[in-house]
């Protein structure tokens, strides 16, 4: 019979001879594995999770360069061309926002959920009735709801100017709605040559409204 | 040349240096003590969670809402409540030391179980099957045994029936056995420090992953339950909420009717109780409250026909009213209701009552000196000299009038701003009426007057039409993803296995020889018992088969 050093250890029932530094680095892959089993798991749970968002051509497209009089890329600030986008309207058609180049555009960002855009959508909706002779357009782009909320609101609060949905949120994103507190309703003003001219986050009150109106109408505000 | 010499001749002690600072690192962390010790801090922690008041979730990341919350606790903890807060005794578990505990505890299992791992699974797959002599001369568990001819081949057999895997070998006059059985149960030791390592895992994925978010809504109306423009967002509509009360006044029952929206489009519909979520893209939707107390407050512009204002109101506070009851000089209830206040004097609230014979008396409630005590205050505008005060369930005589203080009640109410009218902010009071009906009393859009407002009876003043278009159920919904309690429910089947493994299946493993009439059975050191209790069995199992074929 063989003699064996440490007898009880290996029958199993004594504390095991701890691993020699060799033997730690090839036994990390163990807890590796485990980790990268979890990790594997989390990440497929947050792609299958992840998948809502819609691919449909709808979103940001390129700005014509020949719409683009800064020369800058377009962005959301002022003194550059916004970005441009495609979106579906409430009725079913499509609205590029580039289309309104050559007109003074309010672009306001909202929901019918969202209870300071309800509070200043009588006032964008008065704006638009009284500088529609000067060519005002206001461009209200939805968040993210369907068509008949949408529709419904637009009826009840007397909406007569172009209305679009951005359904995965891919163009508030690209406006960085909101700046900092990345809040409802946004609004953005653009002169007729296509120029971010001033911006505001928050729900707009007579004054504050009237006074960007100003910077972009032809014949400045009331 | 010579940088490269110096750098040489100091990197080899370091380099040694480092490897002895890793193996002593590996040691600690593999260390059982360490595990334990690490436990009881966790648990002390969590005692400690559970006895001091933790600041709530609403609270959380608001930090002058947290000092508010600390104000309330300075009457228990008086001038400690600073130190604690700052050691983060009031939110324990999100405190660093917490989660480094928690951290560190998760890695000392893991390297603990990294540690154990090959030297146990050796000894499963590769058990040593020979030992020498002198094992049985000095094993901790050994039992001998007088043995007729033919011995071995008996203890092999009873062996097998007792469902040990046998070897044997033969050297000389001596024959060895080695019988393991279920040598594979070791391995239960692993599935319960896998379950411990999950159930960190879910732990540390519900802290990063996790996502709750309690929404209010009310009837009819739509809320997202991300910040705006998430991609991913979700609309959550309540088409219904209702609310069950038993006679008591005690809910039975709340539950709502839901559609969920993304992208603009209908996802899901359905029923969800306070048990009974509903579950859409691993999110759970369900009802955390009700409140009856809400109104559909609607203005119209009168030129243009468009809304201006259509709000659901949650009136989440409660204003003080009387319940009156004036009789006249004959006997004759002429007033019998709840007065709505709509003038605010002081510490008293009240309105202008009008009697049927024409007469005029402002009726309040004050505040009484006891606590939670209220009085009626009845005064005559014109005869500021004629007023009285009562305590609840008095009456006293005012204007030829007897006036009884019936109760005080809390009307549903709220204070916002918005309204279009005058004013930047209106109360309004939702009250029901003797009858049974609801009606809403908004004081603020006009200046002087309190509008009241019958369900879809619209009322116009000048170029705005006010219509309360009827009371709104709001339904408190809870939106939670959790992806960690995947993980604990594993572990948790885990963790029973693996206890259910090492505790329960009879595992044992022997080394018998047999040498002349001697047969000297040993085991290793254990002190379960296991091994004497399988020795007695042995014995009897060994003298049946040994008087069998005699007899």
């Amino acid at each position: 019979m063989q003699e064996h050093p440490s007898l009880e250890e290996d029958l199993g029932e004594r504390p095991r001879r701890r691993l020699e530094p060799a033997g730690v680095l090839r036994i990390v892959v163990f807890p590796a594995a485990v980790l990268a089993l979890i990790l594997g798991g989390l990440w497929y749970l947050d792609t299958r999770l992840s998948s809502g968002s819609s691919n449909d051509g709808f979103g940001i497209v390129a700005l014509p360069t020949a719409k683009n009089p800064t020369g800058r890329s377009p962005a959301s600030d002022i003194g550059r061309a916004g970005p441009d986008f495609l979106l579906e309207t409430p009725e079913g058609g499509t609205l590029r926002f580039s289309d309104f180049q050559g007109h003074p555009v309010l672009l306001n960002f909202w929901a019918s959920w969202c209870a300071p855009c309800r509070q200043e959508m009588p006032e964008l909706v008065a704006a638009f009735e009284r500088y529609r002779d000067q060519g005002l357009i206001i461009v209200g782009v939805d968040l993210q709801q369907p068509a008949s909320k949408v529709t419904k609101f637009a009826n009840d609060f007397g909406i007569h100017f172009p209305l679009a949905i951005d359904r995965d949120g891919e163009v508030a994103k690209a406006w960085r709605i909101g700046g900092p507190i990345k809040g409802l309703p946004s609004s953005y003003f653009i002169d007729a040559s296509g120029v971010i001219q001033d911006r505001f986050y928050g729900p707009l009150a007579k004054d504050s409204l009237e006074k960007r109106l100003a910077k972009i109408l032809p014949q400045g505000a009331s | 040349m010579a940088t490269s010499v110096e750098s040489s001749a100091r990197g080899w002690p370091r380099s040694a240096r480092t490897s002895d600072l890793l193996v002593w690192l590996w040691r600690l962390l593999a260390s059982a003590q360490l595990a334990v010790a690490l436990t009881g801090f966790l648990a002390l922690a969590g005692f400690l969670a559970v006895m001091i008041p933790q600041v709530p979730v609403p609270v959380r990341g608001n930090p002058f809402a947290v000092d508010v919350w600390l104000e309330t606790q300075r009457a228990h903890f008086g001038p400690f409540t600073e130190a604690m807060h700052r050691l983060g005794l009031f939110d324990v578990v999100h405190t660093w030391w917490f989660l480094a505990g928690l951290g560190l505890l998760a890695v000392s299992v893991c390297v603990y179980t990294a540690d154990r791992f090959l030297s146990i699974w050796g000894n499963v797959t590769k058990p040593r099957e020979v030992v020498p002599d002198s094992f049985f001369d000095r094993a901790a568990n050994r039992f001998t045994v007088a043995t007729a001819e033919g011995g071995a081949g008996r203890l092999e057999a009873v062996l097998r029936r007792r469902r040990f895997q046998v070897r044997h070998a033969i050297d000389g006059e001596s024959t060895y056995l080695f019988a393991d059985r279920f040598a594979w149960a070791q391995l239960g030791t692993f599935v319960s420090h896998l379950a411990l390592v999950l159930f960190l895992a879910g732990g540390l994925v519900s802290k990063t992953q996790g996502y709750t978010n309690g929404l209010l809504i009310a009837e009819g109306t739509t809320s997202p339950i991300f910040a705006v423009s998430n991609p991913h967002q979700i609309l959550v509509e309540v088409v219904d909420a209702v609310g069950k009360f038993d006679n008591a006044g005690a809910p039975t029952d709340y539950h709502s009717q839901l559609i969920l929206y993304q992208n603009g489009k209908e996802v899901k519909r359905g029923s969800i109780t306070v048990n009974k979520p509903m579950f859409y893209g691993g999110y759970r939707f369900h009802q955390a409250g009700y409140l009856s107390e809400g109104a559909a407050l609607r203005v119209r512009d009168v030129t243009s026909g468009n809304l201006i204002y259509d709000e659901a109101l949650a009136m989440q506070d409660l204003i003080p009213a009387p319940a009156v009851v004036v009789h006249d000089a004959q006997g004759a209830v002429v007033l019998d209701d709840v007065i709505v206040p709509t003038d605010f004097v002081g510490q008293a609230s009240g309105t202008l009552v009008s009697m049927p014979d024409g007469r005029e008396f402002w009726v309040g409630v004050a505040p009484g000196v006891a606590k939670n005590a209220w009085r009626l205050v009845v005064y005559d505008p014109k005869h500021e000299t004629a007023q009285l005060s009562v305590a609840q369930g008095d009456s006293a005589q005012l204007g030829g009038l007897k006036w009884t203080f019936s109760e005080t009640t809390g009307l549903p109410s709220i204070t916002t701003e918005g309204v279009p009218g005058d004013n930047a902010q209106s109360l309004v009071v939702l009250s029901t009426s003797r009858p049974g009906g609801d009606y809403l009393t908004v004081l603020g859009p006009v200046d002087g007057r309190a509008l009241t407002l019958y369900p879809n009876q619209p009322v116009p003043i000048g170029d705005e039409e006010y219509t309360f278009a009827g009371r709104r159920e709001f339904a408190g919904i809870e939106v939670r993803r959790d992806p960690g309690a995947k993980f604990i429910w594993v572990a948790a089947g885990l963790l029973i296995a693996g206890l259910m493994v090492s505790f329960y299946v009879p595992r044992l493993r022997l080394w018998a020889r047999v040498r002349g009439g001697e047969t000297v059975i040993a085991g290793p050191a254990e002190r379960s018992g296991a091994f004497q209790t399988e020795m007695k069995r042995l014995t009897r199992e060994l003298d049946a088969a040994q008087e069998g074929p005699d007899g």
